[in-house]
């Protein structure tokens, strides 16, 4: 069995974000970069499905500069067996990225797919859907529960949908998103690190995949949020009773 | 008189008894040598100087022994009694043989009888002997009367007793009956009064039956002595022979530095202490040396709050383990590298020759819960009268869970991730560390005031913690105010590594260290302030393995200086009872307890009182060890306890006994009466303030006892 995972390199949305003062975009000066957390749901949960046995290979596949590389290599510190870099300097949309996995997806074959439901940076929550459209493959997205079937053919899958859970079953092959309570991912150690600089990371350049790399999203602008306005202080409960009745109205 | 003079046959029982009872001895050395074996190389032998200066101080002038007056003395007069008694155990034995050769053999060295060493060494005899009886008084008294917690009972120890107390006596009536048959001349009694006296009791008795009586009491020496010998090494008492080398073999480092693991070694497939062979030899000797006397546990943190944590236990377990499965260890340990697969034969599977299966030392000889326990606070190093290294054993088989399995509390993993990716374990953005300054004008960051004398290390919680902001912006105010060229690095700060590497995570500590290090080399750093004991150990004791070289103050001990010339001027009285907790890394690792409490003398109106645990006994906020960041679910909460402490001596009544916890958190009905004034808790330690801050605020005392940094009761006090 062969399992394709996605690790997308994405600022730390621990950080404080500053928009440029044009609003083209976030300053990136001093940025720290992590691999997207949904997307480590997603190798934690290839990784658990390798470990229950069967003998799965985990690929990592991840697009982007040179800078990519390290986010691909804290998959392959988690346990993944190897690598694939898609070379990409210039700035993708869910649909290029989308294009570029499915390509990777024809060269590898692998039985599914697990991507991050979406990413901390962007937000798009797209990629998935497209792949599972290109390819012509069930999805099942916002896992928080993934059940493999016997004959790892397909899989039984609880998705967390507003105001409860569904399980849906999908046959493989299938594209499988990972909503937050999927799983914990795990701390890599350190023998997983070392290992990992001896692990296979094949780059492919995206020129060499055939793909329109021209982002169908057309970007306008970036705006910070409003800043909250400072509080007051009342004197006692009575006024702040009455100042929420009068000025807030919520009671 | 001797027996073995007077019958070839009892010549050949008293040689054969000697060469038994050494000969079993022999063998037994031999089993806890290869055992040692098992452990990893590691050096212990460099600069012999410092390390006899150690042994005299520890083991023959039993200064940490001493450290507790009842126990203490008990030992010393004991141990001490034995330096002494063991050259006349010599002679006693030599004697059997011959007292042909003997005589002329002291006299050649100046002992013989009649000569002045000799007379003195009778005298010496005789009243140590007396000396090692009240010392055996006291420890009957303790074991069976007494009966403190921290000891093991056990019929063995009671029997040693007893062996001692026994040779001892035997050795009174033989002289006795030396002099009784003039075999020893009379006028020699005054040097030996006590076997003179012994003597006494039985001179009515005939010749013959006192003949008798002082060959009973020649055997009997003997095969106690012997016994005694060979009980050594299976029990306890091994200590005997193992803690003289123990205290030569202590670690000369400074007690604030931790080993460095060499992380660069691409093979290795196992990091820290996991199996037994990971144990170095020396790690071995010291459960050799544990003598079961519990001092370790007395003021555990952990333990003191029914959490499963006993370096006593450790010892003693990981030795027994040892003992039991001895035999496959080393088996393993001589297997060819490659064939000892499953590390080194341990865990669970099958033993091989009907041999039961050797447990996992980490995990199932120490449990998990165990070392997660630990606060590092070092007490039980610091209490250890033969010098065992607790604390960096537990850190190291930390270590092995955290890099090799990655098994750990789960909520470390935050902390980790946030260390790793914004360098403070609250995992807030990097590029907020310094956002506690905004809208503050003239700070002075190094990046614009290059030419500073001091860097002022604002830390982790003086950036992050709104209660610890506070005392950063107290500390500037000194700093200001003592006119001295400071500077502080801003979001360029970086988590100093301290929680990382005490909680077993050496990698990301050594990647942490790298960034600081590279950064103080950029502003040529030369001198570090720090309000934070945790940076201020590591710093000063662990950076110089990293090539970081600095001059290292704690604040306290720069606004001591200050105070002391004329600098900084205190003029406001802080009014009201005050009590200083020590922080174990400024305390007990870097004895740094006189400047905080100068400090709170020198600023007006602070009555300062100490805790019953004060200085090397002070009990631990529960923070240390990466404990801040792990929450506490067993057993009673460690600042709760020491809260309770501080409050006792606040409103006045300075005893141990702290009131009992109260049921949940609810303040009216547990507001211990505080007398008279407001009072501080004033703390020297980012940590320690929060915990016991906390404490304040569970009793719900708050609003009466203040917790505080001294920086920030200096601040106060400013003219």
């Amino acid at each position: 069995m062969k399992i394709l995972v996605t690790s997308k390199r994405v600022t730390d949305p621990d950080m404080k974000i500053k928009v440029k003062a044009d609003g083209t975009g976030i300053v990136t000066d001093g940025m720290n970069y992590k691999v997207n957390p949904f997307d480590e749901i997603a190798i934690e949960e290839a990784l658990r499905i390798k470990e229950k046995g069967g003998g799965a290979e985990v690929v990592v596949v991840g697009i982007g500069g040179k800078d990519a590389a390290l986010e691909i290599r804290s998959g392959l510190a988690m346990g993944a067996d190897r690598g694939i870099h898609v070379l990409c300097e210039q700035a993708v949309d869910s649909s290029v990225v989308a294009q570029i996995l499915a390509k990777v997806y024809e060269t590898e074959k692998p039985d599914f797919v697990i991507m991050g439901k979406q990413a901390v940076d962007d937000d798009s929550n797209q990629a998935a859907q497209m792949l599972a459209g290109a390819l012509g493959v069930p999805q099942a997205c916002f896992a928080s529960k993934v059940e493999l079937a016997g004959d790892a053919k397909s899989a039984r899958v609880t998705r967390e949908v507003d105001g409860g859970l569904e399980t849906i079953e999908v046959t493989f092959p299938a594209v499988l998103t990972a909503d937050l309570r999927l799983n914990e991912p795990r701390y890599a150690s350190l023998p997983g690190i070392m290992k990992a600089k001896k692990k296979k990371i094949d780059e492919i350049p995206v020129a060499s995949l055939g793909v329109d790399t021209n982002p169908r999203v057309k970007f306008v602008k970036m705006t910070e949020p409003p800043t909250r306005k400072a509080g007051v202080k009342v004197a006692d409960v009575p006024t702040l009773v009455q100042k929420l009745k009068e000025e807030a109205k919520v009671i | 008189m001797i027996p073995t003079h007077e019958s070839a046959f009892s010549m050949v029982a008293f040689a054969a008894v000697i060469a038994v009872g050494l000969a079993v001895f022999a063998r037994t050395l031999w089993k806890r040598w290869e055992i040692l074996t098992i452990g990893k190389p590691e050096d212990r032998f460099s600069n012999p100087g410092a390390r006899i200066a150690n042994m005299l101080r520890v083991a023959i002038f039993q200064s940490k022994i001493l450290n507790e007056f009842q126990a203490g003395i008990m030992h010393a007069l004991i141990f001490w009694g034995f330096c002494v008694v063991s050259l006349n155990t010599t002679i006693f034995v030599a004697e059997g043989f011959s007292n042909e050769l003997l005589p002329k053999v002291l006299h050649a060295v100046g002992l013989g009888s009649g000569q002045v060493m000799g007379n003195l060494y009778a005298v010496s005899k005789d009243v140590f002997e007396v000396l090692v009886i009240v010392g055996l008084a006291i420890a009957f008294y303790r074991r069976l009367v007494l009966r403190p917690d921290r000891l093991t009972y056990s019929f063995e120890a009671n029997l040693i007793l007893l062996f001692i107390f026994v040779l001892m006596v035997s050795d009174f009536f033989m002289f006795g009956i030396k002099l009784n048959s003039r075999e020893l001349p009379a006028e020699f009694a005054k040097y030996i009064p006590v076997s003179a006296a012994f003597g006494s009791f039985v001179k009515g008795w005939s010749q013959g039956a006192q003949h008798t009586f002082y060959a009973v009491n020649f055997w009997v020496h003997l095969v106690v002595l012997f016994t005694f010998l060979n009980m050594l090494p299976l029990s306890k008492h091994f200590h005997v022979i193992t803690s003289i080398p123990n205290t030569y073999f202590a670690s000369l480092e400074p007690k604030g530095r931790l080993s460095k693991m060499n992380l660069e070694d691409e093979n290795a497939t196992s990091f820290g202490t996991g199996q037994f062979a990971d144990l170095s030899w020396k790690n071995i000797f010291d459960t050799y040396t544990c003598t079961e006397c519990g001092r370790c546990q007395t003021v555990c943190p952990a333990y003191e709050t029914k959490k499963p944590l006993s370096d006593k236990e450790i010892n003693q377990n990981i030795k027994h383990a040892l003992y039991d499965h001895a035999a496959a260890l080393l088996d393993a340990k001589r297997r060819p590298a490659g064939e000892a697969a499953g590390g080194a034969g341990e865990g669970g599977g099958e033993g091989g020759d009907g041999q039961p299966a050797v447990p996992t030392l980490n995990g199932e000889v120490v449990k998990e819960e165990t070392l997660w326990a630990c606060t590092t606070c070092r007490w039980c190093d610091e209490a250890c009268p033969v010098t065992i290294e607790n604390v960096p054993r537990i850190v190291d088989m930390r270590r092995y869970l955290v890099l090799t399995e990655s098994k750990f509390p789960k909520e470390l993993t935050a902390v980790f991730k946030g260390l790793e990716n914004q360098s403070n374990p609250w995992g807030i953005g990097s590029n907020k560390r310094q956002d506690w300054a905004e809208g503050m004008e003239g700070l002075k960051w190094a990046s614009e005031n290059p030419d500073f004398e001091y860097l002022y290390w604002v830390g982790c919680a003086g950036s992050f913690d709104d209660r610890n902001k506070k005392v950063t912006l107290a500390m500037l105010k000194i700093l200001d105010a003592a006119g001295v060229k400071y500077a502080m690095l801003g979001n360029e700060e970086g988590c100093c590594g301290d929680s990382a590497r005490r909680l077993g995570n050496e990698y990301l500590f050594q990647s942490l260290v790298q960034a600081n290090v590279e950064i103080f080399n950029t502003y040529k750093v030369k001198k570090i302030i720090t309000t934070c004991p945790h940076g201020y150990n590591t710093f000063k004791n662990e950076y110089p393995q990293f090539g970081g070289n600095y001059e290292v103050f704690h604040h306290t001990e720069l606004i001591a200086q200050w105070i002391g010339d004329g600098k900084l001027k205190l003029a406001n009285a802080v009014e009201g009872a005050c009590t200083y907790h020590d922080s174990c890394f400024l305390g007990r690792y870097n004895e740094v307890y006189e400047p905080p409490r100068d400090i709170l003398k020198a600023v007006p109106g602070v009555g300062l009182k100490e805790m019953p645990q004060n200085r090397m006994r002070s009990f631990c906020c529960g923070a240390g060890g990466g404990r801040m960041w792990l929450e506490e679910t067993i057993g009673e909460r460690i600042n709760r306890k020491r809260t309770a402490e501080a409050l006792s001596v606040l409103s006045g009544d300075a005893t141990l006994k702290v009131p009992p916890e109260p049921p949940a958190r609810s303040g009216e009905m547990n507001r211990p009466a505080l007398a008279g004034p407001d009072g501080h808790i004033a703390t020297a330690c980012p940590f320690c303030l929060i915990m016991l801050d906390d404490g304040v605020k569970d009793k719900g005392v708050e609003e009466k006892v203040k917790t505080l940094d001294i920086a920030e009761i200096v601040a106060r006090s400013l003219a």
